[in-house]
């Protein structure tokens, strides 16, 4: 695991854009050197990279606060492993760590939206292992949303 | 080793009222909610304590209750015990109800446990600022696990806590 949340991290942002290019999972119109600035952390196994967690900054109308809004992507070779799992507790602690460092910047936690079917039976588990996201509702089209607060965060 | 109520509040006497039915304990809140005149007019006492969860006991009177009614949330799409607490005002800066929230969750948790066809995912709360006594501003309360998850039209917070080992349709 290799943390890459605003380190600006040449060699992490190079593998990871060979690994979207490799996988093809990168929606047409994305820049994927810009994408790759939003990286939080990447996982690799034997000198590759096969997965990544990335996140924007937000704000979340319905909490009234700024969240990340987390993105994973994960080499379809390594699907059945817990890679993404893997990525939730450094992710979490990169991003945690920075609003603690810049709390101008007041982010109170993150936020990830679960397409129906892409996490299986995992999307019945009302409070996710590792990273510790929970459900806090749904989105028109279906997909959950699910919300971590940094304990350290205050609302105003 | 994970806090009790007992821990938080060792002063008090906390005893399950959930699906007891009992007279005793009904009783006492009638009294609890007659004495400190909280109820709405159009609430009567006798179908509220059907209501009850758990309830503080100090020198052989309530001064805490807890109350909760299963309902589907839809914004989470789950069924949630949505709790009321009430607690008497000498005793509000006892940690009194934040104790019986934790003995009301394990309590409840227990018996969707125990009651698997019930569906229960867990607590809901809508709370007033008054009600939250400074902590309000806490998004995530780690000892009861309520989260902040929104807020009501008119501003008030709707927290929830889900029971882990439940499971979502």
């Amino acid at each position: 695991m290799r943390v890459a949340w605003r380190r600006d991290d040449p060699e992490i942002e190079a593998d990871a854009i060979a690994f979207w290019n490799r996988i093809g999972v990168l929606p047409e119109g994305v820049d994927p050197a810009k994408r790759a600035k939003e990286l939080i952390a990447a996982a690799y196994k034997d000198g590759q990279l096969i997965a990544v967690a990335t996140a924007i900054i937000e704000h979340v109308d319905f909490l009234g606060v700024r969240m990340a809004v987390l993105r994973g992507a994960t080499d379809p070779a390594h699907r059945r492993g817990h890679v993404q799992l893997a990525l939730a507790r450094p992710s979490h602690d990169a991003l945690r760590d920075w609003a603690l460092a810049f709390p101008e910047e007041k982010l109170a936690g993150a936020i990830a939206f679960v397409a129906p079917g892409e996490w299986g039976d995992f999307t019945r588990m009302p409070v996710w292992p590792e990273s510790e996201l929970e459900v806090a509702g749904y989105t028109p089209d279906n997909q959950q949303i699910r919300i971590r607060w940094f304990d350290h965060f205050r609302l105003d | 080793m994970a806090l009790t109520a007992e821990d938080m509040a060792p002063d008090f006497e906390f005893r399950p009222a959930w699906r007891l039915n009992d007279p005793q304990i009904e009783k006492d809140a009638v009294e609890f909610w007659n004495r400190l005149g909280i109820l709405p007019k159009k609430v009567k006492p006798e179908e509220r304590a059907r209501e009850l969860t758990a309830v503080a006991y100090k020198d052989g009177r309530i001064v805490g209750v807890h109350t909760a009614r299963l309902g589907r949330l839809d914004q989470v799409r789950a069924r949630l015990a949505m709790l009321r607490s009430a607690v008497d005002p000498d005793c509000r800066r006892t940690r009194v109800s934040f104790a019986l929230t934790l003995y009301t969750r394990a309590l409840l948790e227990r018996w969707s446990k125990e009651h698997p066809e019930e569906r229960l995912a867990g607590l809901g709360a809508i709370l007033e600022s008054r009600e939250l006594a400074g902590r309000g501003n806490e998004p995530y309360w780690p000892t009861t696990r309520f989260i902040l998850a929104g807020f009501m039209p008119d501003g008030r917070q709707l927290r929830i806590s889900w029971f882990e080992d439940f499971r979502l349709d």
